[in-house]
C-alpha cells in the first residue's frame, strides 16, 4: 500500500520539477536580461529555498526514525520466534503462521547471502530481511490478513535465484 | 640535518626493532585480528618515518609516473603479505616471520615515500590508505563471524523450536553421514575404515575440527577437492563434524 | 584563478577525448547488453539464467566503468587547464582501466562469470556454474580498474593540492570562513569545476581503498580457500566502493554543467559560500551514505543505519539544490539559443533531480523496507546514469564540437534527438518505477508478474532511446567533420 503512494509523490514532484524548471528556462526567453539582475533575485530566492530542503530532509529523518524497524524484535518479549534458514535455493521456515499474533523470525543463511522477502496475498512485499551466513537477523512482524504469503528471494544468490521461492499460511 | 629527518630515522629504527620482535620471543601465537593490528602499526611506523625524510616533490606538472606507480602499487602489495593463513607457519619460523615484517614495513614506507617523491600531499593519501586497509583487516580478513547467540528475552522465546543459531552451530551429522558416503567412501571405505585412500579411524587426534574442514576445503593431491563445487560450506561442517566421531 | 589563467593544452584535449570516447563506446555495447536482457524478461528471446546473470555482471561494471571514465577523462582536461598535468599518468591509468576492462570481458565471455560485479561474499565462490580461474579474471579484472582509478586520484590530488593551496585552499576553507579577508586581498575560490574534481579525487581515493581491500581479501580465497572472510564486513566494503564509485561518476559528470552551460549563455558560473558548503556536504556523506545499501541487514550497527539515512540525504540534497538551482539561474533569461549540447546539459540536470528524487526516497528505511532490492532500485540509478550522467558527458562533447564547428543543429535534428533520448528514456524507466512499486524483485532473469509486461514496454523504451543516442552520435560525426565556417573571431 505504501509504495503505491511513494510512486505517486514520486511522479508528482517529479513531474513538478520538471514543468518547473522547463518553464524557467523558456520564460521570455527572447527577452533577455543581465545576469546581475537575475543573480539578485535568485540568491535571495535559494537562501530560502536551500533551507527549506535542509529543513524539510532533517524533518523527514526525525519523522521516520519511531518507525525503524531494529528495535521491535527486542521489543516484545513475548514475541513467538521462529527460524529461518535459506539456502541456495530454497527456504526452511514453518508452513503454518498464526494471525494477529506478535511473531520474530530468525533468519538466517546455510550458504550465501539471500532475501527474505514476505509477499502478502496481495502480492506486495510485506515486510523483508537479508538471510546472511554467520549471522541472525530478527525480523518482527504481525500478520493481521489472513491468507498465503509467497517468500521470495531478495538477494542476488546464483543462478536459480529468481527461482527461489517458498510460502506460508497465516491462519 | 633537520629536527624533522632526525625524528625520521628514529621512529624508523625504533620500528624496524618492533619489527624484530619475533628473534628474541620464539613462537607464540597470536589471534589472526592481533597479528593484523601488529602488521598496521609497522606499517603506520615505516610510513611515518617516510613521510619526515622524504623531500615532497612540488613539481606536479613533471611529476613522475614510476613513483606514482610504486605509491600506488606498494599498499596493494602490503595487502597481499598480510595473507592470515600464513601466519600460523610465521609464528613456527622467526627468521621468515622477521622477513615477512621488514617486508611490510619497507612496504608502509615506499608508500609514502614514493607518494611524497610524486606530488606533496600525495604520500599521505596512499599512506593513510594502506593503514586503513591493514587496520581494518582486523574484523574481517581471514576472521570468520562467530553466530551470537540468540536475544531469548522471554519464555516463549525460549520455547520456540530449533532456533535458527542452533541449527547453524551444531552441525548435522546424519547429512555429514549420507554426503560422506556419496562423496568420500569410495576412497576412505564405508564409515572410513580406509581403503585407496587412508582410513580416518581416530582422525580426532590428528586434526581438529576447523583444521579437519581446513583440509577438506583445500587438501593435497592424490584427494581430490569437492569445494566449492559439490560440497558448500556447511556441508563441508557437516561433513568434517561426522568424521571427528569416526 | 580568472579566466586568463585557463590554459588549453592539446594534451588535456587529448586526454579529453581519448577517455570519453572510450567511455560512450563502453556505453554503447553495454546498452545492446542491457536491451538483451529486458528483452529477455519479457519473454521476447531465449537467454538461460546463466547466461543472463553473465551478462547482468558485465552490464552492471561495464556500465559504471564507462561512465566514470568518461568522467574522469572531462575533470582531467577541467583540471589542465589550471595546472600542467603529465599526460604520460593519464594514459597509464587508461592502460589500467583498459586492462581490467578487457579481464573482465574475458572472465564473462568466455568464462561465464555471473555473480554480479557487486559479489556479496561467500559470492563469488559458492555455487558457482562457472570455472574457476574466470572468478580469479573478474577479480583482476576489478582491481586493475582500482589501481587507476586510484592513480588518477592520486595524480589530480597532487596537482589540487599544489595548484590551490592545501586542503584548506582546495575545499575554500578560507573563502567560507573569513569571506571579507580572503576577497579584501584580491585572492579568488576556486572555481567550481575544481570542487567536483576535488571531491571525486579525494572520496575516490577512499572507495578505492576499501575495494582494493576487500577484492585482495577475495584474491586471497580464491587462491586459498582456507581463508575466511566475514560476509558482513566485505558487505560493508563492497558497497563503500561500489555505491561511492558509482555516486561520483554524477560528481565527475557535473563539472560539464559548470563550465559547458557558461558557455552557453555567455554567462558566468561563480563559486559561492552556498556551492562550497553544498560541496563538502557531498565530500563528507558521499562516503558514508552506502550504509543505505545494508538497510535490511539488521545485524549491522544500529547506529549506523540511522546515520545511512540523514547522509544518504546531506550527500545529495545540498549540491543538487545548489547546482541545479544556479543552472536555471544561468538559463533564465539569457536569451540564450538551445543547441544538442545545451539541451542534453539542462535535461541532464533534471534527470539528475528526477533519479535522485527516486534515491531519496528509497533511501528512506520505512520505505526501503518495500523498495529494497525491487526494481525501483535500477529505476533511480539508471534514471541518473542515462538521463542525468551521459547527458553532462555527451552535452559536455556537443557543446565542444558545436562551438568549433561554429554551428548549431536544426530543429528537426534536436527534436529527433529528444524525442529519442527523452521520451524513449521516460518509456524505457517509467515501468522500472512502476513494477518497484509493485514488489518486482530486481536482478531476477525471469520475473513473476507483472514484470514481463513492464520488461515489454522498456524494451521498447530502450530501443528509441539508442535509437536517439545513434541519431546524436552521427549528428556529433557531422558537426566534428564540418570545419568553422564562420571563423574564429
Amino acid at each position: 500500500m505504501q509504495s503505491t503512494l511513494v510512486l505517486e509523490i514520486f511522479i508528482g514532484v517529479a513531474g513538478l520539477a520538471i514543468v518547473l524548471m522547463l518553464w524557467l528556462a523558456n520564460y521570455r526567453s527572447s527577452d533577455p536580461i543581465p545576469q546581475a539582475d537575475v543573480s539578485a533575485t535568485g540568491y535571495a530566492i535559494r537562501r530560502y529555498w536551500l533551507w527549506t530542503t535542509l529543513i524539510v530532509a532533517v524533518a523527514v529523518f526525525a519523522f521516520t526514525v519511531p518507525q525503524f524497524p531494529y528495535q521491535k524484535a527486542k521489543a516484545d518479549a513475548n514475541a513467538r520466534h521462529y527460524p529461518v534458514v535459506a539456502q541456495q535455493y530454497s527456504f526452511s521456515m514453518p508452513s503454518t503462521l498464526p494471525l494477529n499474533t506478535p511473531i520474530v523470525f530468525d533468519v538466517t543463511s546455510k550458504d550465501v547471502n539471500h532475501g527474505f522477502g514476505i509477499y502478502g496475498p496481495n502480492d506486495k512485499i510485506f515486510s523483508q530481511v537479508q538471510a546472511m551466513p554467520d549471522y541472525v537477523n530478527h525480523l518482527a512482524v504481525t500478520f493481521t490478513v489472513p491468507g498465503h504469503y509467497t517468500v521470495r528471494c531478495l538477494e542476488y544468490c546464483g543462478i536459480a535465484h529468481a527461482a527461489m521461492q517458498g510460502g506460508f499460511d497465516v491462519k | 640535518m633537520s629536527v624533522k629527518k632526525i625524528l625520521g630515522w628514529i621512529i624508523l629504527a625504533l620500528t624496524v626493532l618492533v619489527a624484530l620482535i619475533p628473534l628474541v620471543r620464539g613462537a607464540v601465537e597470536i589471534p589472526i585480528p592481533q597479528h593484523h593490528l601488529i602488521h598496521a602499526a609497522l606499517i603506520a611506523g615505516g610510513l611515518l618515518s617516510a613521510l619526515l625524510l622524504a623531500t615532497p616533490s612540488r613539481d606536479v606538472g613533471s611529476g613522475h609516473y614510476g613513483w606514482l606507480l610504486l605509491a600506488v602499487f606498494s599498499p596493494f602489495a602490503a595487502m597481499l603479505l598480510m595473507w592470515p593463513s600464513e601466519y600460523a607457519w610465521y609464528e613456527r619460523h622467526a627468521s621468515g616471520h622477521i622477513l615477512e615484517h621488514l617486508g611490510i614495513l619497507g612496504l608502509g614506507f615506499i608508500t609514502g615515500y614514493a607518494g611524497q617523491r610524486y606530488a606533496a600531499g600525495v604520500g599521505w593519501a596512499t599512506g593513510l590508505s594502506v593503514v586503513f586497509m591493514a587496520v581494518a583487516s582486523a574484523w574481517g580478513f581471514g576472521v570468520a563471524h562467530a553466530i551470537s547467540p540468540m536475544v531469548t528475552t522471554g519464555t516463549t522465546a525460549q520455547s520456540a523450536a530449533t532456533s535458527a543459531a542452533q541449527m547453524l552451530r551444531s552441525p548435522d551429522l546424519a547429512l555429514g553421514g549420507k554426503l560422506f558416503a556419496q562423496n568420500c567412501a569410495v576412497c576412505h571405505g564405508a564409515h572410513g575404515v580406509g581403503g585407496e585412500g587412508p582410513s580416518l579411524i581416530a582422525e580426532k587426534s590428528r586434526k581438529n575440527f576447523a583444521q579437519a574442514q581446513q583440509w577438506i576445503m583445500n587438501p593435497s593431491p592424490p584427494m581430490p577437492k569437492f569445494y566449492p563445487a559439490v560440497l558448500t560450506r556447511s556441508d563441508v561442517r557437516d561433513v568434517a563434524a561426522y568424521i571427528e566421531t569416526l | 584563478m580568472s579566466q586568463t589563467n585557463i590554459a588549453d593544452t592539446s594534451a588535456g584535449k587529448r586526454v579529453m577525448w581519448t577517455y570519453m570516447l572510450t567511455g560512450l563506446g563502453i556505453f554503447f555495447l553495454m546498452v545492446l547488453v542491457g536491451i538483451a536482457m529486458r528483452a529477455a524478461q519479457a519473454g521476447w528471446i531465449g537467454i538461460d539464467p546463466g547466461t543472463f546473470y553473465s551478462l547482468l555482471s558485465l552490464h552492471g561494471i561495464g556500465m559504471i566503468t564507462a561512465m566514470a571514465i568518461a568522467g574522469l577523462g572531462i575533470l582531467w582536461y577541467f583540471v589542465s587547464r589550471y595546472t600542467p598535468l603529465n599526460q604520460g599518468v593519464a594514459f597509464l591509468a587508461y592502460g589500467f582501466f583498459l586492462a581490467g576492462v578487457a579481464s573482465v570481458i574475458i572472465s564473462v565471455i568466455p568464462g561465464h562469470y555471473g555473480a554480479l560485479w557487486t559479489a556479496l561474499y561467500p559470492l563469488p565462490f559458492t555455487g558457482t556454474y562457472w570455472p574457476n580461474w574466470a572468478t580469479g579474471a573478474w577479480l583482476i579484472g576489478n582491481s586493475l580498474v582500482m589501481i587507476g582509478f586510484m592513480i588518477w586520484c592520486a595524480q589530480i590530488l597532487g596537482a589540487l593540492l599544489a595548484r590551490f593551496g592545501g586542503v584548506r585552499g582546495i575545499l575554500a576553507i578560507d573563502y567560507v570562513f573569513k569571506n571579507r579577508e580572503f576577497t579584501q586581498s584580491g585572492k579568488e575560490p576556486p572555481p567550481p569545476e575544481m570542487f567536483a574534481a576535488a571531491i571525486t579525487a579525494i572520496d575516490g581515493f577512499i572507495g578505492g581503498t576499501a575495494g582494493l581491500l576487500v577484492v585482495v581479501a577475495l584474491i586471497v580465497h580464491w587462491i586459498d580457500p582456507s581463508v575466511a572472510i566475514d560476509p558482513l564486513w566485505a558487505k560493508n566494503l563492497i558497497y563503500q566502493f561500489g555505491h561511492t564509485f558509482a555516486n561520483l561518476t554524477m560528481y565527475m559528470a557535473v563539472a560539464g554543467v559548470y563550465v559547458g552551460l557558461p558557455m552557453c549563455t555567455k554567462r558566468a558560473y561563480h563559486t559561492s559560500i552556498p556551492l562550497a558548503i553544498a560541496w563538502w556536504g557531498t565530500l563528507t556523506f558521499v562516503i558514508i551514505a552506502y550504509f543505505h545499501h545494508l538497510y535490511m541487514d539488521f545485524a549491522q550497527l544500529q547506529f549506523v543505519q540511522y546515520v545511512g539515512e540523514i547522509s544518504s540525504y546531506l550527500a545529495a540534497i545540498p549540491v543538487v539544490v545548489v547546482t541545479v538551482f544556479g543552472g536555471v539561474m544561468l538559463v533564465h533569461r539569457s536569451g540564450m539559443k538551445w543547441s544538442v549540447g545545451s539541451m542534453f546539459l539542462f535535461a541532464g540536470m533534471i534527470g539528475w533531480v528526477v533519479g535522485g528524487l527516486g534515491a531519496v526516497l528509497d533511501a528512506t528505511i520505512p520505505i526501503n523496507i518495500e523498495l529494497h532490492n525491487t526494481l525501483w532500485v535500477p529505476a533511480h540509478f539508471h534514471t541518473y546514469l542515462l538521463e542525468g550522467v551521459l547527458l553532462f558527458i555527451m552535452g559536455w562533447a556537443f557543446v565542444n564540437l558545436e562551438q568549433r564547428a561554429g554551428s548549431a543543429s536544426s530543429l528537426l535534428t534536436r527534436w529527433l534527438i529528444g524525442t529519442g533520448m527523452f521520451g524513449g528514456g521516460a518509456l524505457f524507466l517509467l515501468p522500472f518505477y512502476i513494477a518497484g512499486a509493485d514488489g518486482v524483485p530486481r536482478r531476477y532473469a525471469t520475473e513473476p508478474t507483472p514484470g514481463p509486461y513492464y520488461a515489454g514496454v522498456a524494451t521498447v523504451g530502450a530501443a528509441i532511446l539508442l535509437l536517439g543516442f545513434l541519431l546524436a552520435i552521427i549528428e556529433a560525426v557531422r558537426l566534428a567533420r564540418s570545419k568553422n565556417t564562420s571563423v574564429a573571431a
